[in-house]
Formats: C-alpha cells, structure tokens, sequence
C-alpha cells in the first residue's frame, strides 16, 4: 500500500481516536448535568439564605454556615455519632462481608448461589418489617436478647433507652443488613483474580491463610478501594437505621440523648419539619465538605502506590 | 455475536421505552386536582383532599355527600408523617396544592403558623365559627389570627381493666373510681397500695409517655410565649410529677406507643390507660380481641384532656376553595354530616348545638361492659375541658425535648434525675435548636 | 489434595450461623404479613398466622398490580440506563487516557459524598419546570448517571479487563465501541449484573423521590402505596409489610437468575469444592 495513504489513514484513526472517551463519557455528564447538577446547585444557593420554601428567600450569606459551625452543637454531636458508628460499623461489615465471599468462593462449589440469596437477604428486607422485629428483639422487658442475656447472668439492658445501648443496636442493624452487601461486591471482585494463580500456589504447598494475604488481597486492591470509599461515604450519610428506630412520634429525634442522630437527620430535621431549607442546607454542605476531605485523603492513602483507578 | 446484539436490543429497547414514555406522559395533564375546574355557580365540581384514610367507610361517607351536593371527594394518600415534607416542597416548586389537607396535631403549632392556609370564617367562605365547640378555636388558630379549619374534637378519659380494678382497688364502677382516685396525688397514695398488694407486679400505668400525654394536656400554661421560653414554671410541676411516679415503681418502663406497650393491652398487669374518643376502637379494641367486658371509662385523675386531633386546612394556593369549604361546613358544620361522621367513623362533631342532645352520641359498648362510652364522652368529658395550650411554631421542638426527657426520666435507677436539671437541658437543647428562642 | 472434612467443619458453622442470622429477619418479615396487626407487637412470630388471606384481600383491593406496573417501568428502565452508562463511562476511565481524566474522575466520586435529601427540593423545582411532575419520568432518570456505577466499574474493568484484549481487538481493527461492545462486556459479566442488581433495588425501595414528585395516586409506586393501607387512627402495618414482602419477589428472582454469573471464571473441576 502506498505509505502516504497508510500515514494519512492512521492520521485520520488518531484524530477520532482523541475523541472517542469523551464520547463515551458524554452521556454521563450531560444526564449528571441536565439531573444531578442543577438540584445541587440550587440547594448551595439556598444554603446563603434563609428560606421555609414557602415565602421569598432572603440573602443572609455565610450566616447558615456560621451558625453551623458556632452555634449548633446538634452539629457536632450528630457528626460525632456518625463518625463513631461508621468507625465501628465500617471495618467490621467489610471484614465479614470478605470472610463470607472468601468462604463462599472456596468451600461450597455447589450451594453457592443458595448462600449468596440467604445472606443478601437482609439488604432487602422492608425496614417497616425490621423496625418492629428490632423494637421486639431489644425490648427492656421481654424481649429475645436481653431473655438470653440473663440466661448468662447479666441484666437486662436498656436497649432503645440507653445512649450507649441504642448505638450498638444501630451497629448491629448496620451490620446485620450491610454484610450481605459487601459479601457480594467482594464475590463479584473475587471472579477477577483467575484460579491458576491459587492452583500453583497450592502446589507449592501454600495454605489458604497465606494465599488468602498474598494473592487475594493485593489482587482485589481496586475493589477494596471502591468498598472503603464508598463505605465511608455511606457511613457519613447514614440515616435510614437510626431513623426507622426512633421514628415514632413519642420517641426523641435521634433516640435517647439524641445518641444516634446522624447529620442528614438532623438535615432532614431542620429542613423538612422546621421549614428551614436554607439552614438545612448549609449545614448538608457542611458535611459534604467533610465527606469529600475525608475520602480524598483515604483515597489517596489506599492508592498510593497502583496508578489511578 | 450474539451477545453484541443482546446489548445492543437491549439499550435500544431501553431507549424506545423511555421515548415511548416521555410521549405518553407529556399527553397526561399535569394538574390533576384541577380537573374540575373552579365553577363555583352550581356545575359539578371536584375536590382533592390528602389525607390518610382510605377506608371503604370514608369512602362510602363521601358518596353520600356526593349524592346530595353534586361534589365529588378525591382522595390522595399521604402518610401524616410526609404531610410536612409534602406540603413544603409542593409549595416551594410552585406544584398543586390539594383543596384540603389534614394537618395532625403533632404538627399542628408549625404548620398553622406557616401561613399558607385560607381563613375560612371569612367572606367569601363564611365557615360559621360560632357554632364550633369553644375549647377548639384557639387550637385552629394561627397566631395571626386566623381561623384556618376545624377539626373532629379528639378528647380523653381513662380506660381501665375492670378485673384489676375490682381486685386491686376494691370496685369497678366508674364513679367510684373517679371518687377514689380524682387527682395524681391520690393516685400515688392509692398506686402504692396496689403495688403492695400485687407485690410490685401490677402496674397502674404501662408507659411514663401515657402519663406524660395525659399531664401535658391536663395543663395550658405555655411552655413558651412567644420566642421566650417558659419552662421553669410550667414543665416544672409535670417533670416533678412524672419522677414521683418514676420513684413510686407504680409505672411500668414500657416505652409509649411500642409493640411491647400495645401487647399489655391483653394482658393482666397494667391497669389505667389514657383513652381518647379514637383509642376506644382503635387502640383498645384492636390490641385486646379478645376483651369484650373486660374494660371500663372513667374520668382521668387531674381532668379530661384534649389529645390529637387533626385539622382541615385549606391551602390558599389550592383551587377549588369554595367547594373545599362546602366540604367542611357539611361534615363540621351540620348535624347531616355530623351523623354521617358519628355512623361511618364513629367520630364527634365540633357542631355546638349537637350537644344539647344527651342521645346524640350514644351508644352502649359490649366491650366496656355495656357502658355508654359515646355519652360519657360527650356529655362528661367535653364540657369539662378546661382549656388548651396555645399552639407555638416551636411545638415539635419542645415537644422532643420532652420525649427526651420523658426517657431520661425513664432510663434513670428508681427516678434519681432532677427536675431542675431536665429543665435546663430541655432550655439548653431548644436554644440550640433555635436561635431565636431565649430562655 | 482434599481439604479434610475437620478443617472445613468450622467454615461450614461460620457460613451457617451468618446465612441463619440473615435469614431469619427476612422470614419473619415474610409470616408477619400472615397475622392480624396488633398481634405482631405480642412477640416475634415463627409460624404463619390466619390473616394471610384477609391482609392480601387489603393489599389487593388498592390497585396493587397497577403500583407494581409503576414500579417495575421505573425501575427496569432506571437500571437499564444507568447500567449501561455506567459500563462505558466506567470503560473510557479505565482503559483510556485523556486530558482532564484526572479531575473529572474525581468530580464522579466527590459526588458520592452529596446526600440524596440535599437536591430534593432542587430536583422538584426542575420536574416542575420541566412538566414531569406526577409522571414517572423524574423517576426514571433519576440517579440514572450514577457515580457510584461508574465508579464501581472503572475499578472493576481496571482489574479484570487484560490490556492485551483490548490490543489484539485493535490490531483486529475493530472500532473502539465494538472492541467495548464484544470483548469488554462479556469479560465484566459479573460486575454488571452486581450494578443491575443494586442499582434496581435501590430504585425500586425509593421512597423520598416518588413521594415529593408524584401526588396523582395512579402513578404511585409500590412503597409510596403502603399510605394506602392506612384508615383515620390506625395503620395496618401486617397488610403494609405483606404488600412489601411480595415486592421483594422481583428483587429475588432477579437475583436468582443473576447469581449464576456472578461467579464467573472459575474452573470447574479445581480442587476446592
């Protein structure tokens, strides 16, 4: 073929080449742009004022973000039990959720997919359904847990009414629904990382703990990534556990002390039942800000070392 | 190749659909509530109304005001709980208000100060408020002034277990138990008695929450005035009274409105429970199936109270006002609608003149041993409402403070809290909530 | 080489306790839907009650099927979307490089970070203006560009996806798109089907969405349909939770069906089973 022709031809393949994801991430953006963008932005212009959604907002600028961070201490308190929750909930749910997947994938060939049902269940059971079996299984009086509590000699606790009781039933709901979640992210990822490397490291005498560190972990690294980041992000917005808890109108927002109120509880608080959008708002960004240094820097921490992505 | 062509059918299906429902949707009209568009003058109009009762007897009530008005009733389903939500975000994009919305009492004090609702005492409406019950108007009130709606009268006594009663207390007739325990302080006397005898297993009340309605509505100081809070004078009394029935053990720790709470119905080991007009069906009936004479009315210790009740708003932004208000003055404002209320829904009127008529409510109920419930209720309890508290825009939040420290209260060994120290915290937390309020 | 029977007993009791633990609640959830209301709250129920029929007759009688038609356009539409574009989007950040990757990557996963609740009022304002209110459509695209699909697939195509595939469909001559279309999709199988699935789930259980965009009851999805079973004073919370059980019938079967190529790559035959 005529050189010319062929350079021309590969000039013409590389133009439209440099073209070509951006065509493929077009359509993402421009539904993000035309959905997700705008509901953003109008809630950050409102955050400047202050607004009940009914009458005209009125510009007051940083005064929203002011009050957030000086004056409301159900900012803190409420940023202070969503970090707690989601420090202890976060490693144990990845924990189980791996051991599970690791078990599933290497010890039951045949019943897997019966296990995999069973275990994601939980993540689609009706929290109207759950609220009432965990009101039922925590009860001061007669319920399950504190029933075989004293069996064991130890009195019955105040589950829904102790500060400190009522974040570990949050911690068990969260865990007891989210495990079956990370079990199958990590099955899936597991499907990445091909058998023969497990074959000859078994034939070279190698036990499941130790392929387990050395191959699985490092392989699964860009999924652990995605699993820690978003489970920390998700673990900042948590809201429905706490809320099904202590939805009723007898019951503190929040549950006793307001130990459980997380801060898009006390966004959905403030804006919804006060009528304050503007405030609420604000104080939503707030924890956006928070969430995003957060999970930078845990980005980059994981994936120090691999190339992006 | 065969799994390329499975992709690609199914995003151009995908695609096909959601074009194909973008056509059909746009064909749809948008506003629904104004498909009978306003004409006063006689044509056949329609009415929307969000509420959270779509029961086959509400719907058959509705017809026959259809039959004699011409108006048809729709109704969209709307959780009490999302009501706020809904409202707002509906009012902040500019959507379609309903003609009438039930606004419950929980919400009641935010809501009506929002200012959005039609005064309809007013011309051209000219809902007659002088014929509502008395102790309602300043309920449905907003603190400008204005009348937004009424409401069905939701009032409370006490029910009691009268195999309890018999046993612990010596009798279950309720004249004699009103005699015996007319106020709280002969209910810790009596209450400690009780526990004597039933060695600390019987209980004179399932929850601190119960006792808790039943103090905060036997009481009208405000709890606050204005932006000013009023705390130190009048939860005072409440939160002490509500840890001397903690210290006394005579109170069950059952949290209100739990599972747990709605199971000692059946049981045998609590015995008072406040009672108001809808709990006799709705919560008495429905949590004890089995419990046909098992139950008594009496009037509470301290006074009858007020307890709920939900309110007919209308919107001023909705469209169909007028027949709205027709709506509202036939099942509030007539002994028409105010029968088909009582036969339906078993519901009270706030109609005035109903009440001169001692046969009007009245009916004899099996499972209160043949007592007439409806009669007690409206010729004892509602004339003996005292007054109410004042709705505030701050209620839910003081409201919560309470809830919270209901449960402190609750949580504590033997009631060692002090009231001074609920106070401030209940002070500190509303301050923090709202600027604006000052202690 | 056999794993003995002795090392696999505390595996076989670790996966058991857990799989009880998680089905449990979700039978429950399943006989509480069989009792009449107020009896859930006498204790926790292992056995079905006699209520089944009249809490189905409740559920039924309002239009069920018609919420369930909703539901399902909404979310099968919804899941298509966003699975495919998450697929490609999460193609070109993987396997391609381009000015600005860097930076709009990290707008996709800063977004993560935004609650839902924050661009309600927003997004009603919109679909206002826009005429969808009271239709499915602001349902239907929402969250269909979803940053937690294309992120969850660029890391999963980085992973799996051997450059060389990629090379050889060049050196073939394949266009790009037919290089993603023929060689790519078949290799992520498995984490497509994991996005459908979630990315289904959550649109069907969305709640806050439908609630504020949606006040014409004939377009009610299935959990906005739960106020229906709701009189006056009292809430039928068995007919509400058996209406919500059998919504999770699609989910299961779908997960079914699903679930065989969510393990994929595996050899059979190799020692482990």
């Amino acid at each position: 073929m005529d050189p010319l022709i062929i350079i021309r031809l590969s000039e013409v393949i590389d133009m439209k080449k440099k073209y070509i994801p951006y065509t493929m991430i077009a359509p993402y953006f421009i539904l993000y742009i035309a959905f997700g963008l705008f509901p953003i932005i109008f809630s950050l212009a409102i955050s400047f004022t202050q607004w009940d959604g009914i009458g005209t907002a009125t510009f007051i600028g940083l005064k929203n973000y002011i009050r957030t961070f000086t004056q409301d201490k159900f900012f803190y308190q409420s940023l202070g039990n969503t970090t707690l929750l989601l420090l202890v909930n976060t490693p144990i749910q990845i924990s189980v959720g791996l051991l599970m997947a690791t078990l599933l994938k290497d010890f039951f060939k045949k019943t897997r997919g019966a296990f995999q049902l069973i275990n994601f269940l939980p993540y689609i059971t009706t929290p109207v359904a759950i609220g009432i079996i965990f009101q039922l299984m925590f009860d001061w009086k007669s319920g399950v847990v504190n029933g075989l509590l004293n069996l064991l000699g130890i009195d019955s606790v105040y589950w829904l009414g102790n500060a400190w009781a009522s974040r570990g039933v949050v911690v068990i709901m969260e865990i007891w629904k989210g495990f079956g979640y990370m079990m199958i992210m990590f099955l899936s990822g597991l499907s990445t990382i091909p058998d023969e490397l497990y074959e000859s490291s078994r034939i070279d005498g190698a036990k499941w703990r130790h392929s387990f560190a050395h191959i699985t972990i490092p392989l699964l690294r860009p999924i652990f990534t995605f699993v820690i980041v978003t489970s920390v992000i998700n673990g900042f917005k948590l809201f429905d556990e706490p809320q099904l808890l202590f939805s009723s109108t007898s019951q503190p927002i929040g549950g006793p002390d307001r130990a459980v109120m997380t801060v898009v509880m006390r966004f959905y608080e403030t804006a919804f039942n006060g009528f304050e959008f503007g405030y609420g708002s604000a104080l939503a960004y707030c924890l956006f800000i928070i969430i995003a240094i957060v999970s930078f820097f845990l980005f980059k921490f994981i994936n120090r070392e691999s190339d992006m992505a | 190749m065969k799994k390329r062509t499975r992709v690609l059918a199914l995003a151009v299906s995908s695609f096909l659909t959601l074009s194909a429902f973008s056509g059909c949707a746009s064909k749809e009209p948008v506003n629904t509530s104004q498909g009978g568009a306003a004409s006063s003058a006689g044509a056949p109009s329609k009415i929307n109304i969000w509420c959270w009762d779509k029961s086959d007897s509400r719907a058959q009530m509705h017809s026959k005001f259809t039959e004699e008005t011409g108006i048809t009733v729709e109704l969209t389903a709307v959780q009490s709980k999302d009501m706020t939500q809904k409202l707002q975000t509906t009012l902040a994009s500019d959507g379609d208000m309903p003609d009438i919305a039930w606004l419950e009492a929980t919400f009641r004090g935010k809501l009506l100060s929002l200012n959005i609702w039609e005064d309809i005492s007013k011309a051209p409406y000219n809902f007659d408020k002088a014929n509502v019950l008395d102790y309602l108007i300043p309920l449905e009130t907003s603190e400008d002034g204005q009348y937004v709606g009424p409401e069905c009268p939701s009032v409370a006594g006490l029910a009691y277990k009268r195999e309890l009663a018999k046993q612990y207390l010596g009798t279950d007739d309720p004249k004699e138990l009103e005699k015996l325990i007319p106020d709280w302080d002969s209910v810790i006397k009596v209450g400690k008695d009780v526990m004597a005898k039933s060695q600390g297993k019987v209980f004179m009340f399932s929850s601190l929450g119960a006792v808790g309605n039943m103090l905060k509505g036997q009481s009208t100081d405000p709890f606050i005035d204005g932006d000013k809070l009023n705390l130190k004078t009048s939860m005072k009394p409440i939160l002490e009274r509500l840890i001397e029935l903690k210290k006394s053990g005579m109170v069950d720790v059952l949290d209100f409105d739990s599972p747990e709470e709605g199971a000692s119905y059946a049981g045998n080991e609590h015995i008072f429970y406040p009672c108001a007009n809808w709990s006799v069906e709705f919560t008495i009936k429905s949590n004890d199936k089995d419990g046909k004479n098992r139950w008594g009315f009496m009037l509470p210790p301290g006074g009858p109270f007020p307890w709920g009740g939900t309110v007919m708003g209308v919107p001023q932004k909705a469209v169909n006002k007028e027949a709205a208000v027709e709506y509202i003055k036939y099942f509030f404002g007539s002994e028409k609608g105010a029968s088909l209320q009582r036969d339906f829904k078993g519901n009270f009127s706030p109609f005035k003149p109903l009440y001169a008529n001692a046969d009007f409510y009245s009916a004899k109920d099996e499972y209160f041993a043949g007592q007439d419930v409806l009669q007690a209720i409206s010729q004892d309890i509602l004339p003996n409402i005292k007054g109410v508290r004042l709705p505030s825009k701050y209620d839910q939040d003081i409201n919560d403070a309470y809830n919270l420290v209901i449960k402190t209260i609750n949580a504590s060994k033997d009631g060692n809290v002090s009231a001074d120290d609920m106070i401030s915290k209940m002070e500190d937390d509303l301050v923090n909530k709202q600027p604006a309020i000052t202690k | 080489m056999e794993i003995k029977l002795i090392k696999r007993l505390p595996v076989y009791l670790v996966v058991l306790i857990f799989s009880v633990a998680a089905l449990l609640p979700f039978y429950m959830m399943i006989i509480m839907g069989t009792y009449y209301s107020e009896e859930l709250y006498s204790g926790v129920k292992l056995l079905p009650g006699g209520y089944f029929l009249t809490n189905l007759h409740t559920v039924l009688k309002q239009n069920f099927f018609v919420f369930y038609k909703n539901s399902i356009i909404v979310s099968v539409c919804n899941t298509l979307g966003g699975v495919f574009i998450s697929a490609l989007t999460g193609y070109a950040f993987a396997k391609y490089q381009f000015k600005g990757k860097k930076p709009l990557f990290a707008f996709i996963v800063a977004t993560l970070a935004i609650p839902q609740q924050l661009g309600l009022i927003g997004f009603v304002v919109e679909m206002r203006a826009l005429g969808w209110i009271n239709t499915l459509l602001p349902l239907i695209f929402s969250g269909m560009a979803s940053a937690f699909g294309v992120f969850w697939m660029t890391q999963y195509i980085s992973s799996s996806v051997p450059n060389e595939i990629i090379e050889s469909g060049r050196i073939d001559g394949c266009n790009d798109f037919v290089i993603f279309f023929r060689l790519v999709l078949p290799i992520i199988r498995s984490a497509l089907i994991t996005i459908f699935l979630l990315l289904f789930l959550w649109s069907w259980n969305s709640y806050m969405t439908p609630l504020v965009t949606i006040s014409n009851e004939k377009y009610y999805t299935i959990p906005l349909s739960i106020a229906l079973i709701s009189s006056e004073y009292r809430t039928d919370y068995a007919a509400r939770i058996l209406s919500l059980a059998l919504s999770t019938i699609p989910i299961i079967g779908m997960f079914c069906i699903g679930s065989k190529h969510l393990i994929q790559g595996l050899i059979s035959g190799s020692v482990k089973g």
